[in-house]
């Protein structure tokens, strides 16, 4: 289970994103102030840490730059304040990623699980089949001198088609891979995002996603 | 005190300066004058008459001398008569009658003694006007007798002499009043007229009263100049006038809708579907307004554009895919897909500016693409410019609201579900492209898409 350090002078915002995290599956700890923050980074074991700009005794900047000095976690910045330029201050200082608030709780979530995976230790990030580049940490994938940035579901997908090229996959599989073990979806919604991904890689003439009529689908490499 | 704070008595002290001065000048040149060019000519008149004199001196009887000279007297002439060591004096008397040995030893060799071309020259010396009986002509009437002789002006020509001042002293009286009074009409006025002007519009009231400006000089340019400023803070005061009443407006109506729910939720017998739908509209109101009060503040940074930063340089292909990476999980949200161009280009301007401009644009793009459809990303270079094209597939927009689509608070649809968000978006980009001397257009057809393009100069 991952630990997330929470730093935020406002109780009840404090409050609300522990709840939420904690529904969500990870340990919290807290802080009220930023010198209390950076005693917890630095003595206790943090994942990641989402540290508010304007806290007292010290601001979110100058924890983010002692947290990276002594640990390699991911750090995300939540600012009240809207003035875009305390956001390159942000980056300066060493944050992964930034929130302004007011936020949605679930972009929160999104983002945490996005650091993770950059974070996450893995040597098969970059997947090559035909024209296709995928980079698996950070979601991104080039075909030729194109950018496509695909909605989450369909690069899943597509990662686990390019990781096994001609390999065939059931439906089954690619739900409880994709969508995990809780999901109760049907095969139905592979059939649509299968559709989409091939509408948004139809320009890529070197590979194909072809349907194996009563078995399932698979990522073909043209020579 | 008082002549160091009114330009009108600045301006009388200083003409009466210049003409006490330019009369010392006048006094100094027309002495100089004199004693360079006129002395001897003078000298050489009074010599010519005491030669008339001790010529018809000579050929008088001696009972009839002493009435001759007194009659030469009475025509204008100043003289003094040595016989035999004895002086008798004629006409006005001279000022100083101590005469040197000299003329008195030069007359008497039979020579003439010529005083008044030699006379000295000092600057402030009246040469002419010296009553003095070394400033004479002398000449030996006989062995005897001595004369020494000038001309006195005040009896030749005393009148002349007050005639001429009088126009002299009219002229320069009349210059001076009129100088004085052309300034205050020329100078003074204006500007005193433009201090109460300047006085109103620091009160709030942009009505001067100035009258249209007809002369062309720097006085008439200032109060020109001071127009136009004039106008365009009334603008820029209507504007925000405006401004402020739209945003009280947008303001007021969200707090309005957040009150009327937060009573209603208070009745006890509300059921929890009610319950939860009023919650709802709690949300996205609070939303909204948090939203509406961002935009204002980096608005409100905007228009000081001088404290800004357009001279770092920037990628902008890794700023855009940047900036559809940050926006991720909206995308997500409608399973949008962005297929993107974007190879390498460098401009210069407001990095964060910048930024903010592509998140406005995606924001737009994406609150009106419809569900699981495409966006369009582009990106290219010519020498002069770079174009980025942002296309999505929503509902077309009409021409009508394409031409009003960048003002402030400007809402396309009044009618569709455009509850959540008010105008400032793509308002905000158009001025910060426009700060940086590019352009920002729509195109908007139901084939095609909507497309948002922004063309910014290469340096």
């Amino acid at each position: 289970m991952k630990t997330i350090l929470i730093a935020d002078d406002n109780p009840d915002l404090l409050q609300l994103v522990d709840t939420q995290l904690n529904a969500a599956g990870y340990r919290t700890k807290t802080a009220r102030d930023g010198q209390e923050a950076e005693t917890l980074a630095l003595t206790q074991p943090i994942d990641l840490a989402i540290l508010d700009v304007m806290m007292p005794k010290k601001d979110g900047f100058a924890v983010t730059e002692a947290i990276r000095q002594a640990k390699n976690i991911p750090i995300l910045i939540l600012t009240a304040k809207s003035d875009i330029f305390d956001k390159q201050q942000g980056y300066t200082a060493g944050a992964d990623d930034y929130l302004t608030k007011p936020f949605d709780i679930r972009e929160l979530q999104f983002k945490i699980q996005a650091l993770f995976r950059r974070y996450a230790p893995t040597n098969t990030a970059i997947i090559q089949v035909g024209d296709l580049l995928l980079d698996t940490n950070n979601y991104s994938l080039q075909q030729g001198l194109q950018e496509l940035f695909l909605p989450r579901k369909e690069f899943e997908i597509l990662a686990l088609l390019a990781r096994h090229p001609n390999q065939i996959f059931d439906r089954e599989s690619i739900l409880l891979q994709v969508w995990g073990p809780d999901y109760t979806g049907t095969d139905r919604t592979i059939d649509v995002h299968i559709k989409r991904l091939r509408d948004h890689l139809i320009q890529d003439e070197t590979t194909a996603i072809t349907t194996v009529r009563g078995l399932g689908y698979r990522l073909e490499v043209r020579q | 005190m008082i002549f160091k704070r009114s330009l009108s008595h600045k301006v009388v002290l200083w003409i009466s300066g210049i003409l006490c001065f330019s009369c010392l000048i006048g006094f100094l040149g027309g002495n100089q004058y004199y004693h360079q060019q006129l002395k001897p000519k003078n000298d050489a008149k009074i010599t010519a008459m005491a030669k008339n004199i001790q010529h018809f001196y000579q050929q008088l009887p001696q009972n009839q001398r002493q009435a001759y000279l007194n009659s030469v007297a009475q025509t204008g002439y100043d003289f003094a008569v040595y016989t035999d060591g004895q002086v008798h004096y004629y006409g006005s008397p001279f000022r100083i009658t101590q005469l040197t040995q000299s003329a008195r030893a030069t007359v008497a060799q039979n020579k003439i003694y010529h005083g008044i071309k030699h006379y000295q020259k000092g600057p402030f010396v009246t040469g002419f006007f010296a009553n003095d009986l070394n400033n004479t002509v002398g000449i030996q009437l006989n062995p005897h007798q001595q004369l020494f002789i000038r001309a006195n002006p005040n009896a030749q020509f005393g009148e002349l002499r007050s005639y001429m001042l009088v126009i002299g002293l009219i002229t320069v009286t009349l210059g001076a009043f009129l100088l004085v009074l052309t300034a205050q009409k020329r100078l003074v006025r204006p500007l005193k007229r433009l201090t109460q002007a300047t006085q109103k519009v620091a009160a709030g009231n942009y009505h001067t009263n100035l009258t249209a400006v007809t002369n062309q000089d720097e006085i008439g340019r200032l109060t020109e100049s001071f127009q136009k400023m004039t106008q365009q803070l009334a603008e820029v005061e209507k504007s925000r006038n405006e401004f402020v009443a739209n945003v009280s407006h947008d303001l007021q109506s969200p707090l309005t809708a957040l009150k009327g729910y937060a009573d209603q939720l208070q009745a006890p017998t509300l059921p929890p579907q009610q319950q939860q739908r009023y919650l709802q509209i709690i949300q996205q109101e609070t939303t909204r307004l948090a939203e509406l009060t961002k935009e204002l503040l980096l608005l409100s940074t905007l228009d000081q554009e001088h404290t800004l930063d357009f001279q770092q340089t920037l990628a902008l292909d890794q700023q855009l895919k940047a900036a559809i990476k940050a926006f991720s999980f909206q995308l997500d949200q409608k399973a949008l897909f962005v297929a993107a161009q974007l190879p390498p280009v460098t401009v210069v301007g407001n990095q964060e500016l910048l930024f903010q401009v592509w998140q406005n644009l995606l924001t737009n793009s994406i609150r009106y693409a419809p569900e699981a459809s495409d966006l369009k990303l582009t990106l290219t270079q010519t020498k002069t410019t770079a174009t980025i094209t942002l296309t999505n597939f929503g509902p077309p927009i009409d021409p009508e609201v394409q031409q009003h689509l960048f003002e402030r608070f400007y809402q396309g649809d009044t009618t569709r579900q455009a509850r959540d968000h008010h105008g400032l978006g793509l308002a905000i980009a158009y001025k910060i492209v426009q700060l940086h001397h590019g352009t920002l257009t729509v195109a908007s057809t139901q084939a095609d898409g909507t497309t948002f393009k922004v063309q910014l100069p290469l340096k």
